[in-house]
């Protein structure tokens, strides 16, 4: 233990002399170009990733516009709008799902960038809600018997004015490919915290919160973004 | 701290990445069986074996036996889920060499399809369940009472068979 405070303190030590020489060499410019370098502004984009899945996956459909405003150096608040149509064909049931979401929250920049870049490792933080419509069209009885085993009953209902809501935790990476022009890739990790259950059904998909599970309230997707920043000022 | 946060839930979304969901076990709750006890009709508390019983049901043509030339107070057969009627035949005294004794027994019931899950979707349950013995000259069934109309579940006994 005492040996690895020991060379902790000394990689301090070190690391710690060379940022002193590093912002040594900063302060000497910092009065004739680097003053206002950071670019406040509306960040406006969409998610590439939805429409990509659509065009191969027959059974998905989504879109979704996202935008962020930077409010402090480290801090923006985000938000995201997108609808869904996703079919559920599991090997007992056939069912779709078909709707909107709203997500809104901030994210916090982590990532120390160097003078005059615009790069971002975020985590974000997001409150999510939807509204949408569930379709069983069909389904099997799970008998477990081969007397009468489980026959296929085509029995359609729809489950309309659905809603739910959950919270997401966002980890990120955004990168400034030309001026102005960002790509990100993120994560994320949801948690449901309210639905409407639809009577003796629930609820396989929930746009924005995606696939759901039987047996939690823990929701995971990704994205991957292209936007735009409309500077506003520079600080 | 933030590294923390980020691993932790890095690691969740690669947990909650394989999901149990996409499988029906074997454990999950199905349709229920129909659940007969048999007991004497001299002793009505009484549970009463009936000797080499043989229970057939006929679907689409075709003969199934559930059970064959057993020797039991209790049994578990299954309703049909696409109708409201169920015919059984419960022969007794069946072996190899004789064919023993056959009474005919239908149910009829109302069916209700219950959500269970994603990988199991529905499963049956029935209500109002009535009973009907077929009358003819030597029936070995002497009598036939409903314990339970519902049948939700394998717990308790549906039907006790009295002989």
């Amino acid at each position: 233990m005492n040996k690895i405070l020991t060379s902790l303190f000394f990689i301090k030590v070190l690391l710690l002399s060379c940022y002193c020489g590093f912002a040594q060499e900063i302060e000497r410019t910092i009065n004739d170009t680097i003053t206002k370098n950071n670019k406040y502004g509306l960040r406006v984009g969409a998610d590439l990733a939805r429409p990509a899945i659509s065009l191969f996956d027959e059974n998905f459909s989504g879109f979704e516009f996202m935008v962020d405003y930077r409010l402090t150096h480290r801090f923006y608040i985000a938000a995201e709008y997108g609808f869904d149509q996703d079919n559920q064909t599991e090997s007992n049931l056939i069912a779709s799902t078909k709707g909107s979401y709203f997500k809104i929250g901030g994210d916090f920049n982590a990532y120390n960038n160097w003078v005059g870049m615009n790069n971002a490792i975020y985590v974000g933080l997001r409150y999510g809600f939807s509204t949408f419509d569930q379709n069983l069209e069909e389904y099997t009885i799970y008998t477990g018997d081969s007397t009468f085993p489980g026959t296929m009953v085509i029995d359609p209902s729809t489950y309309k004015g659905l809603t739910a809501h959950w919270v997401e935790f966002i980890f990120g990476i955004k990168t400034e490919i030309l001026t102005n022009l960002f790509l990100s890739i993120n994560l994320q990790l949801k948690n449901k915290f309210s639905e409407d259950v639809p009577e003796n059904f629930n609820n396989l998909y929930i746009p924005g919160f995606n696939k759901t599970n039987d047996y939690s309230d823990f929701g995971v997707g990704f994205g991957y973004g292209i936007s735009y920043l409309i500077p506003i000022y520079k600080k | 701290m933030l590294k923390k946060i980020v691993f932790s839930a890095l690691f969740i979304v690669f947990i909650t990445g394989c999901t149990k969901d996409d499988i029906c076990t074997e454990e999950t709750p199905k349709t229920p069986f129909l659940i007969i006890k048999f007991k004497s009709k001299v002793n009505p508390l009484l549970p009463k074996e009936v000797s080499n019983l043989t229970v057939t049901t006929i679907v689409n043509d075709e003969n199934i036996d559930l059970y064959k030339s057993e020797t039991r107070d209790s049994i578990a057969i299954p309703l049909n889920t696409q109708s409201n009627t169920t015919n059984y035949l419960l022969i007794k005294g069946n072996t190899s060499t004789t064919d023993g004794n056959t009474d005919v027994v239908t149910f009829n019931y109302q069916r209700d399809n219950i959500y269970i899950n994603r990988a199991c979707a529905f499963k049956t349950i029935y209500r109002d369940l009535l009973k009907l013995l077929e009358i003819e000259e030597d029936n070995w069934i002497n009598e036939i009472e409903i314990n339970n109309s519902l049948i939700e579940n394998e717990q308790n006994t549906h039907v006790t068979i009295f002989h």
